[in-house]
C-alpha cells in the first residue's frame, strides 16, 4: 500500500462529561478527572431510587459554538452532535468552502429519545391533530446525521447506524472502508448518546446499572464491579488519507491500520464466557493489519465495570497475547466518562489517538481491589508515560457485536 | 480479479403477499395492498388507509416462545431471512458461519415495542416499565436476533437511514463480499407499521387519503406501509460451485447527501447518487434499461426525482421505462428499497417490469415513461433502483442480468 493511501485521523470533536472540546477532554482524561455527577432528573421510576449518578454533560450551550440558524428547531441530542461536528471540522482545519462536497458523515445513535417521547406524549394526550408537524422529522434516527450535513453543507455521503454499544466503533469502521474505496473522501465518523429520565429509568429497571447490587461506582476490572454507569456526549473523529492531508495541509494524530469484526451468536444481553467473538476480532485485526501481537504497546479496553463483560475482555486479551498479556498496559476510559453507548467507540478512538500523539496512557480510575480473574496490566489511577507505536482498541458489546481496531503512530 | 456479488435468495413479507412468488404475481397483475387500516383504530386521524401486511402468520416459521420474546420487526426479519435461505437452498450445516453476515436497514426499528412502552408508562408511570419490553426495543436487536437464530458470526449491522436504508444495506453486503470479509451476506430492510409515522406524515400533509399515485397529476402523497424483504448476496464463484440459480448480479451502488433540507429532496443530491452509482459501476447512461423509482407519490418527490433522472440521462431519460411499485406496496419505509430490489431481481429474471398503477392523469412536470397501469415485457440487462430519504440520505443500486 502506498504511504499516501494510509488512513489517518486529523481532527477530534468532543462534547463529553469531562469537558467540551479536545483540550479540556484531554486534560481531564490524562489527569484521571472523573465526569461522574449526581443526576437531577424528574419523574424517574420509583424502582430506580438506588441509582443516583451518571456521567452527564453539563454547562453545554450550543450558542457558544454555533449561530442560531444552525440549530433552529433541534433538540439537545442534535445540538450536541452539531457542536461536536463543528469542533471536529475546526480541529481538522477543514475549509468548507473547498471541501464540503468531499466530506461525509457517518454517525451512530441509539435514537432520538427526547423528541420521540415528546411527540408520542402530545399524541397520547391530545390525539393525532395535537402533534406539531415540525416535531416529526426529529423523531427519526437519521435526523441527527442529516442535520449535520445540512448545517455544514457536507454532501459527499451521510449514514446513520443503530449498532448501539458498538455503533461508534462501527461508524469508524464504515468510514475506514468508505475512504479505501473513495480516496478523496473526508469523513466525520462518530457517535452520540443523550441520557434522558426515560432512558435512565429503563436501564435502571433492567438491572444493568451499578448501585443495585453493590456500591454505585464505575470500577472496570475491579473486584467490586457490579454494573455500568451511563454516560452521554458526542464525539467525532475526522478521517482521510494521508494524501488528502498533504493536499489540504492538516495535522495527523494517528493512523488507523485496520479493523475486524466478529458477531458472537451466544445470546442477547449476555457476554460469552468463552469470549469466542472477542478473541476472533482481536486475532483477525492483527492479521488484517499485518501487526504482530508483539507490536501492541497499549490496549484501550471497552470494559465498563460489567461483571461478565470485563472478565470476557480479560480472557480475550490473555488468549490473543499469551505471555505478554500481563505486561501490556490496559486502560478502561469508561471509568472516567461512563458507558456512552453509541458514542463510546468514538471516545475510545479519540482518546487512543491522543495517547499516540503524546505518548501517555490514560488511567483506569477508581481501581482498588484486584479481581484474581482480571489480572492484566491495568494502568490504574494515574496515567502512564510510554512510547506507543501501536494501540489495540476493543469494542465488545453485550448484544453479541465485537470489533477490534489497531491504531498507530504515523 | 474483483470478487463479484450475486443475488441467490429472496424473502418477502409484504402488503401484497408473503413469499416472493405471491409478491411477484401481484406486482405484475397491478394488485394493490392498500386498504383500510385494521391494526389500530384510526378514528380522529386525518386518513384511514395504509399498506399493512395481511397474510403472514409468524407461527409458520417460528415457535410461539420466540414470537413473544422478540419484537415485531425482529420476527419479520427472522422469518423473511428463513424464506430467503430456503430460496437460496443454503445448506447451513456445511457452510462456514464466520463467513456469513447480516446487514439490515430500518427507519423506526422496533417502533411498536417503543410505542407500547410509552403507552403504558405515560398512562401510568415509569414504575410500570417492563424489563422484557425494554430489552426488545433497541434496533440492533433485529440484526442480532437474525444472526443468533442461524448462528451467523460474520459482519453485523443495522443501518438507520430511513427510507433509503434498504439500499444502504445492500451496499453494505456488497462491500463485505467484494472486499473478502464475507462470502454470503443476508441483506434487507424492515419496518413495522408505525402509529407515530402515520401521525407524523399526516401532520405534514404528506399522505394520500385514498391510494398511492406516483407521478400522476392528482397525486396527494405517500401511503404508510410496513414489511420486510431480504436478499441473500453471495460471492459469484461460491454460488456457481453450489450450482445455484442466480437472480441477478449486484454491480454496485452510489451514495450522496443533499445537505439541503430535513424533509424536502433536491435534484442536485438525488441526481448525484445516480451519477455516483454509474461511476462506481462503470456504467454509461445508455446501459440502463429500467429504473425502479423511489416514487413515493408525494408532489415534491416525484417532481424532483423526474428532474434528477433527466439531469443524469438527458434525452435518453424519455426512453427508459420507470416504475414505482410503491403504487401497489405503499411506502414500507426501511423495507421499501428492499422490496424494490427484490422487484428488480424478479423483473430481470422474468423479463417483465411491474407497472406504476393508479396512473390517471399525466402531470406536465412528470413527463417520462412511468409504465402506467399495466406491466410490460422487457428484456433487462441493467436496472437501477433509487431511494431518497428524509434528510437527503440518497442511495442508488445497480442490478444486472448475469
Amino acid at each position: 500500500m502506498k504511504h499516501t493511501d494510509r488512513i489517518v485521523i486529523t481532527g477530534l470533536g468532543i462534547i463529553s462529561p469531562i469537558g467540551i472540546g479536545k483540550e479540556e477532554f484531554s486534560r481531564s482524561l490524562f489527569e484521571g478527572k472523573s465526569g461522574l455527577k449526581e443526576i437531577d432528573f424528574k419523574n424517574l421510576s420509583k424502582n430506580s431510587h438506588k441509582n443516583k449518578k451518571a456521567y452527564l454533560v453539563r454547562d453545554f450551550k450550543p450558542e457558544d459554538y454555533l449561530t442560531k440558524d444552525k440549530f433552529y428547531d433541534t433538540d439537545r441530542l442534535i445540538q450536541m452532535s452539531l457542536c461536536a461536528a463543528k469542533l471536529a471540522i475546526d480541529d481538522a482545519k477543514i475549509d468548507l468552502s473547498q471541501e464540503a462536497a468531499n466530506t461525509g458523515v457517518i454517525l451512530a445513535t441509539a435514537g432520538a429519545l427526547n423528541s420521540a417521547v415528546d411527540f408520542f406524549r402530545d399524541f397520547n394526550r391530545g390525539g393525532p391533530h395535537y402533534v406539531e408537524p415540525k416535531q416529526f422529522p426529529n423523531t427519526l434516527d437519521n435526523a441527527v446525521a442529516s442535520r449535520i450535513s445540512i448545517a455544514f453543507g457536507l454532501s459527499l455521503m451521510n449514514e446513520s447506524l443503530g449498532d448501539y454499544f458498538l455503533g461508534g466503533h462501527r461508524a469508524i469502521a464504515e468510514a475506514f472502508d468508505f475512504i479505501k474505496q473513495n480516496k478523496g473522501a473526508i469523513i466525520l465518523a462518530g457517535g452520540v448518546n443523550e441520557i434522558t429520565s426515560e432512558s435512565y429509568s429503563a436501564y435502571s429497571s433492567c438491572g444493568f446499572l451499578a448501585g443495585l447490587n453493590g456500591p454505585e461506582i464505575c470500577v472496570p476490572f475491579d473486584r467490586k464491579r457490579n454494573g455500568f454507569i451511563l454516560g452521554e456526549g458526542a464525539c467525532f473523529v475526522v478521517m482521510e488519507t494521508e494524501e488528502s492531508v498533504l493536499r489540504r495541509g492538516a495535522n495527523i494524530y494517528a493512523q488507523i491500520l485496520g479493523y475486524a469484526e466478529s458477531f458472537d451468536p451466544f445470546g442477547l444481553w449476555r457476554f460469552n464466557p468463552e469470549a469466542t467473538g472477542a478473541k476472533r476480532a482481536i486475532q483477525k485485526v492483527l492479521y488484517n493489519s499485518t501487526v504482530d501481537p508483539e507490536e501492541i504497546d497499549y490496549i484501550s479496553s471497552s470494559a465498563s465495570s460489567h461483571l461478565d463483560g470485563d472478565l470476557m475482555e480479560t480472557k480475550a486479551i490473555k488468549t490473543s497475547f499469551n505471555h505478554r498479556a500481563k505486561t501490556i498496559p490496559v486502560s478502561a476510559i469508561k471509568s472516567i466518562i461512563g458507558e456512552t453507548i453509541s458514542a463510546s467507540g468514538a471516545f475510545q478512538v479519540a482518546s487512543s489517538a491522543l495517547s499516540l500523539k503524546i505518548n501517555t496512557i490514560p488511567p483506569t480510575i477508581n481501581y482498588e481491589q484486584t479481581d484474581p480473574e482480571c489480572d492484566l496490566g491495568y494502568v490504574s489511577n494515574k496515567s502512564g508515560k510510554l512510547s506507543i507505536r501501536r494501540t489495540l482498541v476493543n469494542g465488545f458489546g453485550f448484544t453479541g457485536h465485537n470489533i477490534a481496531m489497531v491504531l498507530g503512530k504515523v | 480479479m474483483e470478487r463479484r456479488v450475486v443475488v441467490t435468495g429472496l424473502g418477502v413479507i409484504s402488503p401484497i403477499g408473503t413469499g416472493k412468488d405471491k409478491f411477484w404475481h401481484n406486482l405484475i397483475q397491478g394488485k394493490s395492498g392498500i386498504d383500510i387500516i385494521k391494526s389500530f383504530d384510526t378514528t380522529g386521524h386525518r386518513t384511514h388507509r395504509g399498506a399493512e401486511v395481511k397474510d403472514f402468520n409468524p407461527e409458520d416459521y417460528l415457535d410461539k416462545e420466540k414470537i413473544t420474546r422478540f419484537g415485531e420487526a425482529s420476527v419479520f426479519a427472522i422469518c423473511a431471512t428463513k424464506m430467503a435461505i430456503e430460496d437460496a437452498k443454503l445448506n447451513l450445516t456445511s457452510l462456514d458461519k464466520e463467513r456469513i453476515g447480516i446487514g439490515l436497514g430500518t427507519t423506526s426499528g422496533e417502533i411498536q415495542v417503543f410505542e407500547n412502552i410509552l403507552e403504558t408508562c405515560l398512562n401510568n408511570s415509569f414504575d410500570s416499565l417492563n424489563k422484557e419490553q425494554f430489552l426488545k426495543q433497541p434496533s440492533c436487536t433485529i440484526s442480532a436476533n437474525v444472526a443468533i437464530e442461524f448462528g451467523f458470526a460474520g459482519p453485523n449491522t443495522i443501518i438507520t437511514t430511513a427510507c433509503s436504508a434498504g439500499n444502504y444495506a445492500i451496499g453494505f453486503g456488497f462491500d463485505k463480499i467484494r472486499n473478502g470479509q464475507a462470502d454470503i451476506m443476508i441483506t434487507g430492510g424492515v419496518d413495522v407499521f408505525s402509529k407515530m409515522g402515520f401521525v407524523g406524515f399526516n401532520r405534514m400533509l404528506a399522505v394520500d387519503p385514498e391510494d398511492c399515485r406516483p407521478f400522476s397529476k392528482n397525486r396527494k402523497g405517500l401511503v404508510v406501509g410496513e414489511g420486510c424483504a431480504t436478499l441473500i448476496l453471495e460471492e459469484l464463484k461460491h454460488a456457481l460451485l453450489r450450482k445455484k440459480d442466480i437472480y441477478a448480479e449486484v454491480l454496485g451502488y452510489g451514495l450522496s447527501c443533499d445537505a439541503f433540507h430535513i424533509t424536502r429532496p433536491h435534484p442536485k443530491g438525488t441526481s448525484q447518487a445516480i451519477l455516483n452509482c454509474l461511476k462506481k459501476t462503470k456504467l454509461k447512461t445508455g446501459d440502463i434499461d429500467y429504473i425502479s423509482a423511489h416514487g413515493t407519490g408525494t408532489s415534491v418527490n416525484d417532481h424532483i426525482e423526474t428532474i434528477a433522472i433527466k439531469k443524469v440521462f438527458n434525452q435518453r431519460a424519455r426512453q427508459i421505462p420507470i416504475s414505482s411499485i410503491k403504487s401497489m406496496v405503499g411506502h414500507a419505509m426501511g423495507a421499501a428499497s428492499s422490496f424494490e430490489a427484490v422487484s428488480c431481481c424478479l423483473a430481470i429474471k422474468h423479463a417483465i417490469i411491474p407497472p406504476t398503477i393508479n396512473f390517471e392523469q399525466p402531470d406536465p412536470d412528470c413527463d417520462l415513461d412511468y409504465v402506467p397501469n399495466n406491466s410490460r415485457k422487457l428484456n433487462i440487462k441493467v436496472a437501477i433502483s433509487n431511494s431518497f430519504a428524509f434528510g437527503g440520505n440518497n442511495a442508488c443500486v445497480a442490478l444486472a442480468k448475469l
